[in-house]
Order: structure tokens, then C-alpha cells, then sequence
């Protein structure tokens, strides 16, 4: 019978809900009929595509749109903003990843006692969360024409995105994985407000508005920033299986050049977070009077623009500081079930995961791994699926494929599966595509 | 097999970096927002109030507009530019005549004498040559010239007591015993006898030093015994005159090369001027020479006088340097002065255009002996430049304009079409005259032209018709005459002409100056601002009916100011308006491209516009109307926007048909707000 062996470096990560195989070591079966080779090699992912989004109302279709790009009509959004609860929150996180294969032999040592670079990444990683009120959904996805005569309490909001690109770097000892990693901030976007209330008279004659706010913006054409990151994982055998703990995303930035816009907030020179928030008088905004000769072309429209910015009382600086990438936990048990068979059921694991960011809820997760044929054709395919509760969404139903082209083994992988039979009402989903190939 | 599987992972590869790297569209939605915009009153006080005044008796409006058709003014009267130039070179200078004086006595002619001298006796006949030579020095005058013309007199003045029956002379340059002149004399008689003869000395070098030599020196016997003196013999006079050199070393007398009192004439383009005052213009006056001695340049205009003096200058020109040349340039402005054109003696010639003046340059003497020859010139560049009067007084002459067919614009109803019925009418059309001179104008044709609906209608008024003359005005800036027609419905059709609501007045008329003549006999004058005007005046209470009055308004639009307007998807603008005019008012307003062409229209409700205010017998507003006028793009017409770069705007009024006047209170209140849907995109 042949044996599997276990490579002890290289391994993959199951499931994987919106990250990408994020442990560094992992146990792999062998492949049944695959010819045992005595050469010990590790299967390690040399390219990688995650995304994961969620939200506990947004629907998928919107999320989708939100990270992939497009068009919501506006009937479409009434729709959505119409399902909203009080309080809302989404996020996404999106990865890829692509391998520096292969690292010359010389820089390896056989010694699995020392600490040696395995690996070398490009990545590029975008990371997106808010929290916020129906009120504040509808200011800015509608307008205020749909609520002319109503106030609107926007109140406390948050949304934040940012994205960064650069080169990880692997080591690997024993059962340690370390990544270091250096990156630039592509972009930076956060907008926060605070007891914000906008009221529009009933024909939209007058405009009072109450409240403070800030939006921090870097600048499209250039770099954001500079960061670094660290991430760790560590497994360890417990009884018939495998625990794997660690973090991803342990990382400070730099930025240089953020463009903030401000109301009734105060700021420190060297820092981007706000240090108190400040009461601002409501101010109402009423047709601005002007002579007729000043209604010349766009005279107008200048003078009253102008008057607006004035009345509305924003502030603009230019900011730099710091900030912390949003930290991701994870604790995983994985446990093989069928060691001696070729087919049936392979494996599960349960797995905890939690992302210190923006509309993300710890998240636990169980998947199961099927492998429905020992023999044919499909005999190199396995399916796993499994649910998960919380995370950017209330809970999902995932499921996915490995499928093994020697020497290929790749994973497809979806979350939420739900959203994606049902995009207008489920709200959350993703997907993951992983290649792996066996190096020394 | 390995080639198939490093071909299979290199496309998914691929495929991965296109998935995770390409760029992605933005999330775009669209946004409904409404927001207020302006608020604002229009009211009669704001259109011009040169044309619209009120009237403290009622409140209501009075028509004033006044429009020049046409401005005649004479071709600007200017002086052109004159001037003297004047040029000499060496030929223009003279060395001074001078005589040098030689005597040669009795014992230079024969030393025996000496001997003899105070004794009485005969003298025998003397023939005595080459006498010892003279030495004769004019190197107080010169030190060599070589003179272009020249004459030399030499007198041989005998006072001998014996008859000196020829005398060879001979006059030699000591240095190189060249030959200046030579002659003889025969048949002196004693005793202070005398014979002159000239010496034509052109082509001839002269050197500072000569010598006087008598060749031969034949006297008769002294026909009774004498007392002989022998300090007593031949006088030798060597006069120089009208030495011209060609070139010469010589100490230059102080002499005048320009010596000028004349009377300067300018063309003054057909007008006699007696008296010009200067607004702008200048004098130069450039010098240049290269003579090695200073000169000065006199320049007086005894007729131009400015602040109770007359214009004086005297300008100084340095001796060149050797093989250099030394120059000066002078302007002298002459704005405020007061020239006098009737020439240099006006008692005695009074003329016209002439002005006159001094020049004198000198050539100031150092006394240096300098050297000099035709190449070296003195220049003198004299010139009055750009003269244009303050005013001019004279003859202006005789001239006829003729404007042909012409058009100018009238924008009393700028923008307006429509039918209109005035209660009263009544224009003025004056010809003001503020040329010194008597004028005469000739409307040959008026024409009233709608430039909206075409519509034209010729003037037909009799008082119009022929010579109309103006006098000559009085003689002060600004003061004018003026004739003045007026024109009513009962003279003319001239309510119809203006019921025609004009934007242009087509015209051809003729204007003539001075048609009769000099008959002012040169008191005529010209300020730089005179002109004849044909100007037409309106003045009458603002009252009228109309059924429809159309006002068309035109204004540009700069959409960067907007944003980027290709997101916009509708817009509706609404304006609360509160109408205190005694007329229905409608709006509509165009899209036009960059050449003015129609590319869509906002729709406007209600459709029959705003009403009238409510009035009471009199016509006075009494109550407002309220409308909300909407005036909408929607997603259709929107993109025209992109191309629109021009807004026309047409207001129609409809009128109460009843004749009607306009109140101080009469006024449309206008607060608007905007609803627009806009895509947003988060970039």
C-alpha cells in the first residue's frame, strides 16, 4: 500500500475565506496512484487570487460592484437602501499574489534546523470596511431630493479603503513560518463623520446641515506611502491532527501626502487621526442673493458655489502619518480522516478567524473534504465545502474544488455561495484561486 | 510533456496577474440632488438708467435714449512733417584775407649806397638782379594751404627818387623753393609811385614761410642829383584774398556756416492755417561734424511762443577729435506752444502755413592751427516732425463726405420683436456742429431694420429732406451748435419707423464743411475733438401697448466652471417668480453650439408662463402673481450640454393690448433652486 508521506514544508491552507494560503506550512496528502518519489519536495502556492466581501445588508451585487467596478441604477439602489438596517456594515479584502519560483538550491539548506528563506512573493493586497447609517447610505447613494422635508441623522460613520503592493519574503524553520514583507501604499481613502444631520426643506429651498466630518484622500497619481508587515504562523501535532495559530498583516504605514477636508474636527501636525471632535454650529444654506447683472453665464453659478464652500466651513491641510494595517488572527485545527483510503471523506478542520477591520466579525468556519472518486479520470479531484459564521457577512455557505495536473495542483475555492445563486438579497461572497507547485 | 505543463502553468499565470492587476471600473451611481441656487429682483432701475428715468409726478417711466447715427469728423489735421538739411564741407571755409608788407631798401638793392647815405647826388641807372631774397613769415595765419581759389595782389609802391623801369618779381615757398607767383612790374614812377598787379593763387600751395625775391631791378638815372636815403627804396604789398583752401593747417576764423531768417512753409493737407496750437509734435535738430573746432547752432521761432516765451535754444556741438567727428541730437518737444502761420513778417506778408524761424551756426575760432581738407563737412539735420494741433485756427477748405450706404446698430430694442403701439412719439434729430466752421449734412436715406423679423420701414419725413445747416459754433473746447428737426406722428412716420422695434438704422448721408467758402475770412477752427454729429433723441413717457413683445438675449457659457458635465442626467430648474409687471411673461431658453446653431431646448411649464399682476384703472400693479416656473433638461437633451456653448434666452411678454405705462414698483421677484441627477463614480 503505498504510504502518503507527509511533506513536513509546504503545505497548503484549507479553507480559505478571503485570504490566501495563509499558513506557510500545511500537510498534503499524496495523490493514491501518484509514483512515491523518495525526493522530498514541497508544494507551495506560486500564484494566488482571493476576494472576499461581505456586508449584514449590502447586497452582493452592490459589494461585487464595489470592488470589481460598475453601474447601480437608481431604482436599484432605493431597492437597497430600502432593505437597510440602523446600524450597517461591509468590508472586502482582496489579494493576489504571484511566486519568484524558484529560489536557487544554494539558497536553501537542507537543515531543517536553521532558518531559511523558502520563498519570495510579489503581492498586492487591497483592504476595504465601513460602518453606517441608513441615513448616511441614502445621503450619499440617493441624494437629497428623496428626502426633502425629512432630516437626516447620518450621525457616527466610517468607511475606509487602502491598497498596497510590494515583496514578501518566507522563512521557514521546523514548524515556524515567518513573512516579512515590504510594501507602497497605492491609495488611501477614509471618511468618518460625527453627530451628522442634514435637513432639507420640503421643496429644497433651504439646506441646514449640523455636525462634523473629515475625508482623507491620497493623491491617484502618486505613491500614498511606504509599510512593512509581518506575519507569522506556527503548527504543532495535537493528538491525530494539526493545529496551526498565527497572524498575518502585523504591519505599520507611512503615509506622506493625504489630502484632508475637515469640519468641526481637530488635528494634530504629525498625525492623520483626529484629536477631538469638535461641535459645529448648524449652518442653513438659502438661495444666494445677487444682482441681476451677476447672473451672466456662469457668474452665477461661480458666486454661489463659492458662497457655499464659504458657509459650509471646510478646512483643507495636507497630512502625513501613520497607520496600522488592520491585523488578521487565525487559529486552525486540521485533522485527516481517511488516511487509508483513496476516496470518501479526506479531511475537515474548524478554523477561527479575525480581521481588525472595518465591518468584520470574528468569524468561525468548518470545512470538509471530499474525494468522490479513487479511480477514472476524475480520480485527482477533490471537492470540500463547509459554512461559516461571520466574518464580513452573517454566515455563508462555501464550497470549492482542488484538482491535481501533475504537476499542478490547483484550488478553486467560494464563499458564500449563496450570493452568488441569489446576488439581490444575500450579501456576501467570494471567491479563491490558487496554484501550487512542488519545489525542493 | 514538460513543454505542455510549463505552457499550462505560464497561462494561468497570466491569467491570475490579469485577474488580480488589471485596472477595474469604478463603482458609479447616480445621485438626485436639489439645491437652492439664487435669489434676485429685476426691476426697471436696473436697466440703464440713461435710458430710463422716473418721474416724481406718478412713478412712472420716461423714455431717454439718445443714439449718434453718425459722426463726421476732418481728416486730423496735421502739419507734414518739413525740415532743412544742410550740408558744407571745406569749401564753404575761407582763410582771412591778410596783407604782409616788405620793404626792400635802397641799400639792399645796391650796398654802395650805404656808403653814400645823406650825401646828394645823381643816382645812376641801376640793373641790379637777384637781390637778396625776403624772407616774408605768415605763419601767424597759417601753417600751408592749398588753396582751391585765391588771389594774390602784390604793390610794388616805388619810394625811390628815381624811376624804376622794371622789376621782376618773384614769390617762392622758402621750404621747398616752389614757384607761387611771379610777374613784372615796368614804368614805376618815383617818389611813391605805385603798380599793382593780381595773382591768380588757385590750384597754389601756400607755406607759412615765403620769400620775396626781386629777380631784376632796372632804375633809370635820377634826372637831377638827390639826397640819398637809404632806409628809403621798394614797398612790396602782399595782400591775400578769398582764400578758399581745398585743404590747409590754419587757425579758422570764427565764422557763420548756416546764417538762415526765413520763413519755414508746411502743407497742412488743404487747410490755411493762420494760428496752430501744438497738442503733439516735435522738433530734431541732428548735428554732425568732423572739424576740429566747436560749433555753435543758434535756433529761434520768434512765432512760436509758449507760456509768454518765445522758443530760444542754442546748442553746442564739441571739436571732433582727430580722424573722429563729434555730433549732437536734439528734441525739443513742442506740445503748448502757440505757432503763428502767417509767415516771417505778417505786418508786411500775411500768409498762411508759414512759420518763421533763425538758424545761424557758427564756427567758433580757437585760434589753434587745425588741420582741415574737403572731406571734413559739417551736417545739419533740421526737421519738425508729427505736428497735430490742439487746434488750428484759419480756412479748414472746402470737403465733402459721403457715407454710401451704411448701417449702425440702435439698441434701444435690442432683442426685442414683437407688435408695439406707442402712446406718444416724438424724436429729436440733431445735427450738432462743434467744427469752427459752417457744416451742411443731407440725409439722403433713413431706414428702420428689425434684425429679428426683417421687418424695414424707410423714413418718410418731409423736414428731412434736403440741405440741413449748421453755423459755426462759438470758439471754445466743447461748445457746439446744434439744429434741431423735430419729428412727430403729424410731420412723418416716424412712430412707425420706431414701432418697427429696431436693432439697426440704415443711413446715407452727405456731409460738407465750410460749403460756402471762406466767408469767415480765416477765422475758422478746428479743436482735436471737433466733429459734426447726427444724433436722434427719444423722449417720452415709457407708455405703450402691445400684444406680443419678444426679448432675445444671448449668453455664453463656460460648463468647465460646472464640472464634468457629461455625468449630469437631468436637470430641472425651478424658479419661484413674483411678477409685479402689468404683462404676461413666458421663458424659453435654447441650447446653441459654438456657430449659434439650435441643438435642443429645456421644456418649460406651465406652458402659458407667468400671469400678470393685478392693476388698478390707472395700470399700477397692485397685487403680485405667483408662478413657479419650471424650466427643465432631461436625460435626452442633457448631453447637448456638452456642445452647448451659448444659451439663448427668449422672454415673451404679452401685453394687455391697452396702452399702458410702467411704475416704479413694477419689478419680478425670482428665487430658484435646482434639482439635478448626476453620476458619481468612486474613483
Amino acid at each position: 500500500m503505498i504510504k502518503p508521506i507527509f511533506f513536513v514544508a509546504g503545505f497548503l491552507t484549507f479553507p480559505v475565506w478571503g485570504s490566501d494560503s495563509t499558513s506557510l506550512n500545511q500537510e498534503v496528502q499524496l495523490i493514491p496512484d501518484h509514483e512515491l518519489s523518495i525526493e522530498v519536495k514541497t508544494i507551495r502556492p506560486i500564484a494566488n487570487y482571493v476576494i472576499e466581501t461581505g456586508s449584514n445588508s449590502i447586497p452582493f451585487e452592490m459589494m461585487s460592484r464595489m470592488v470589481l467596478g460598475g453601474y447601480i441604477s437608481t431604482d436599484r439602489m432605493e431597492s437597497i437602501t430600502n432593505s437597510l438596517s440602523e446600524n450597517n456594515r461591509l468590508g472586502f479584502y482582496q489579494s493576489w499574489h504571484i511566486g519568484l519560483y524558484p529560489i536557487p538550491k544554494i539558497f536553501e539548506t537542507q537543515s531543517e534546523n536553521k532558518l531559511a528563506l523558502k520563498q519570495v512573493r510579489f503581492i498586492s493586497e487591497s483592504f476595504g470596511g465601513a460602518t453606517f447609517t441608513e441615513d448616511a447610505f441614502g445621503l450619499i447613494f440617493r441624494g437629497n431630493t428623496p428626502y426633502l422635508g425629512k432630516e437626516l441623522n447620518t450621525g457616527s460613520n466610517r468607511f475606509m479603503t487602502f491598497s498596497q503592493k510590494g515583496l514578501r519574503f518566507d522563512f521557514e524553520k521546523k514548524s515556524f513560518s515567518w513573512a516579512v514583507q515590504l510594501h507602497q501604499i497605492s491609495n488611501y481613502n477614509n471618511l468618518q463623520t460625527e453627530n451628522l444631520s442634514v435637513y432639507s426643506s420640503s421643496i429644497g429651498d433651504s439646506i441646514a446641515m449640523k455636525g462634523s466630518m473629515f475625508s482623507q484622500t491620497s493623491d491617484p497619481n502618486e505613491s500614498a506611502g511606504w509599510g512593512a508587515q509581518l506575519n507569522f504562523s506556527y503548527f504543532k501535532k495535537i493528538g491525530k491532527g494539526v493545529a496551526f495559530f498565527g497572524f498575518e498583516n502585523l504591519g505599520i504605514n507611512q503615509l506622506s501626502n493625504v489630502k484632508t477636508i475637515y469640519r468641526g474636527v481637530q488635528f494634530e501636525n504629525s498625525s492623520i487621526d483626529p484629536i477631538k471632535w469638535v461641535d459645529e454650529e448648524k449652518i442653513t444654506i438659502v438661495p444666494l442673493n445677487l444682482a441681476i447683472s451677476d447672473l451672466v453665464g456662469s457668474k452665477w453659478f461661480r458666486n454661489t458655489r463659492d458662497t457655499l464652500i464659504q458657509d459650509l466651513n471646510f478646512d483643507t491641510i495636507t497630512q502625513r502619518g501613520t497607520f496600522y494595517t488592520p491585523i488578521h488572527l487565525f487559529a486552525q485545527y486540521h485533522r485527516n480522516l481517511n488516511n487509508n483510503s483513496s476516496s470518501g471523506l479526506m479531511w475537515y478542520n474548524v478554523r477561527v478567524d479575525y480581521r481588525y477591520l472595518l465591518g468584520y466579525f470574528p468569524k468561525l468556519s468548518t470545512t470538509f473534504n471530499f474525494k468522490p472518486f479513487a479511480k477514472g479520470k476524475l480520480r485527482n479531484l477533490n471537492v470540500h465545502g463547509g459554512v461559516s459564521l461571520g466574518g464580513f457577512d452573517t454566515w455563508d455557505i462555501n464550497a470549492g474544488v482542488e484538482w491535481y495536473t501533475n504537476p499542478l495542483y490547483i484550488k478553486l475555492h467560494f464563499t458564500g455561495i449563496e450570493s452568488f445563486i441569489a446576488p439581490s438579497s444575500q450579501h456576501g461572497g467570494g471567491m479563491q484561486l490558487t496554484l501550487f507547485y512542488p519545489f525542493y | 510533456m514538460r513543454i505542455m505543463k510549463f505552457n499550462k502553468l505560464r497561462f494561468v499565470l497570466f491569467g491570475l496577474m490579469t485577474l488580480g492587476g488589471c485596472q477595474k471600473r469604478p463603482l458609479s451611481w447616480d445621485v438626485d440632488n436639489t439645491i437652492p441656487l439664487f435669489k434676485t429682483t429685476f426691476s426697471m432701475d436696473n436697466l440703464d438708467t440713461r435710458y430710463i428715468t422716473n418721474s416724481s409726478a406718478d412713478s412712472s417711466y420716461i423714455l431717454n435714449y439718445s443714439n449718434t447715427i453718425y459722426s463726421y469728423k476732418i481728416n486730423d489735421l496735421q502739419a507734414s512733417d518739413t525740415g532743412i538739411q544742410a550740408a558744407f564741407s571745406l569749401s564753404k571755409l575761407r582763410l582771412n584775407d591778410q596783407v604782409i608788407t616788405n620793404v626792400i631798401s635802397l641799400g639792399d638793392i645796391n650796398p654802395l649806397f650805404k656808403a653814400l647815405d645823406g650825401q646828394t647826388i645823381i643816382i645812376p641807372a641801376q640793373d641790379q638782379q637777384n637781390l637778396d631774397p625776403t624772407e616774408i613769415d605768415a605763419s601767424a595765419f597759417f601753417e600751408t594751404a592749398t588753396l582751391d581759389t585765391g588771389y594774390l595782389d602784390i604793390t610794388i609802391t616805388n619810394e625811390l627818387p628815381v624811376n624804376i623801369s622794371l622789376i621782376e618779381f618773384e614769390l617762392r615757398n622758402k621750404d621747398d623753393n616752389s614757384v607761387v607767383a611771379s610777374d613784372q612790374f615796368t614804368n614805376i614812377a618815383p617818389n611813391g609811385g605805385s603798380d599793382k598787379k593780381t595773382i591768380d593763387l588757385g590750384g597754389k600751395t601756400v607755406n607759412k614761410t615765403l620769400i620775396g625775391v626781386i629777380k631784376r631791378l632796372i632804375t633809370d638815372q635820377s634826372p637831377s642829383a638827390v639826397t640819398i636815403d637809404v632806409s628809403k627804396g621798394i614797398r612790396v604789398d602782399l595782400g591775400v584774398r578769398q582764400l578758399r583752401p581745398s585743404s590747409a593747417i590754419a587757425a579758422f576764423p570764427t565764422q557763420d556756416v548756416i546764417d538762415q531768417d526765413e520763413g519755414l512753409t508746411l502743407y497742412m493737407g488743404g487747410a490755411e492755417v493762420k494760428y496752430f496750437k501744438v497738442a503733439s509734435g516735435r522738433l530734431k535738430i541732428d548735428v554732425f561734424s568732423t572739424v576740429r573746432e566747436d560749433l555753435d547752432m543758434y535756433i529761434e521761432l520768434p512765432g512760436a511762443i509758449k507760456d509768454g516765451k518765445k522758443f530760444v535754444d542754442i546748442v553746442h556741438l564739441d571739436a571732433a577729435e582727430p580722424g573722429g567727428s563729434s555730433q549732437t541730437n536734439t528734441i525739443y518737444e513742442m506740445e503748448g506752444y502757440l505757432i503763428d502761420f502767417r509767415g516771417k513778417n505778417p505786418t508786411v506778408t500775411d500768409t498762411v502755413n508759414t512759420f518763421h524761424q533763425i538758424l545761424k551756426v557758427t564756427l567758433d575760432s580757437s585760434g589753434r592751427k587745425i588741420p582741415v581738407n574737403l572731406s571734413d563737412s559739417i551736417r545739419l539735420d533740421y526737421k519738425i516732425e508729427g505736428l497735430k494741433p490742439e487746434y488750428a485756427i484759419g480756412y479748414l477748405g472746402n470737403s465733402i463726405d459721403t457715407t454710401g450706404l451704411d448701417t449702425v446698430g440702435i439698441d434701444l430694442f435690442k432683442g426685442l420683436t414683437g407688435d408695439v403701439d406707442f402712446q406718444d412719439f416724438e424724436v429729436n434729430f440733431l445735427l450738432r456742429n462743434s467744427i469752427g466752421t459752417d457744416g451742411r449734412i443731407n440725409l439722403k436715406q433713413l431706414s428702420s431694420i428689425n434684425a429679428f423679423s426683417g421687418s424695414r420701414v424707410d423714413l418718410n419725413a418731409p423736414a428731412l429732406t434736403g440741405d440741413l445747416f449748421v453755423t459755426k459754433p462759438p470758439f471754445q473746447r466743447g461748445q457746439f451748435s446744434e439744429t434741431s428737426i423735430t419729428l412727430n406722428p403729424q410731420n412723418s412716420n416716424v412712430k412707425t419707423f420706431f414701432e418697427n422695434l429696431p436693432q439697426l438704422l440704415e443711413y446715407d448721408l452727405e456731409t460738407e464743411i465750410s460749403p460756402n467758402g471762406n466767408v469767415n475770412n480765416y477765422t475758422d477752427f478746428v479743436f482735436d475733438d471737433s466733429r459734426m454729429d447726427v444724433i436722434l433723441n427719444v423722449n417720452m413717457p415709457f407708455a405703450f401697448s402691445f400684444g406680443g413683445l419678444t426679448l432675445r438675449d444671448t449668453q455664453g457659457v463656460n460648463f468647465s466652471e460646472f464640472g464634468d458635465i457629461t455625468r449630469l442626467k437631468s436637470a430641472k430648474l425651478f424658479l419661484e417668480m413674483e411678477n409685479y409687471f402689468p404683462l404676461d411673461l413666458k421663458l424659453n431658453v435654447n441650447m446653441l453650439d459654438k456657430n449659434y446653431r439650435k441643438l435642443g431646448s429645456f421644456n418649460s411649464t406651465p406652458t402659458d408662463g407667468i400671469p400678470s399682476a393685478a392693476v388698478d384703472a390707472n395700470g399700477y400693479p397692485i397685487n403680485s402673481s405667483s408662478q413657479t416656473l419650471i424650466v427643465e433638461l432631461d436625460r435626452e437633451r442633457a448631453q447637448n450640454l456638452v456642445n452647448t456653448h451659448y444659451f439663448e434666452i427668449i422672454l415673451e411678454a404679452k401685453g394687455s393690448q391697452k396702452m399702458q405705462k410702467l411704475y416704479n414698483n413694477s419689478k419680478l421677484i425670482m428665487e430658484s433652486r435646482m434639482q439635478f441627477e448626476y453620476e458619481l463614480q468612486n474613483d
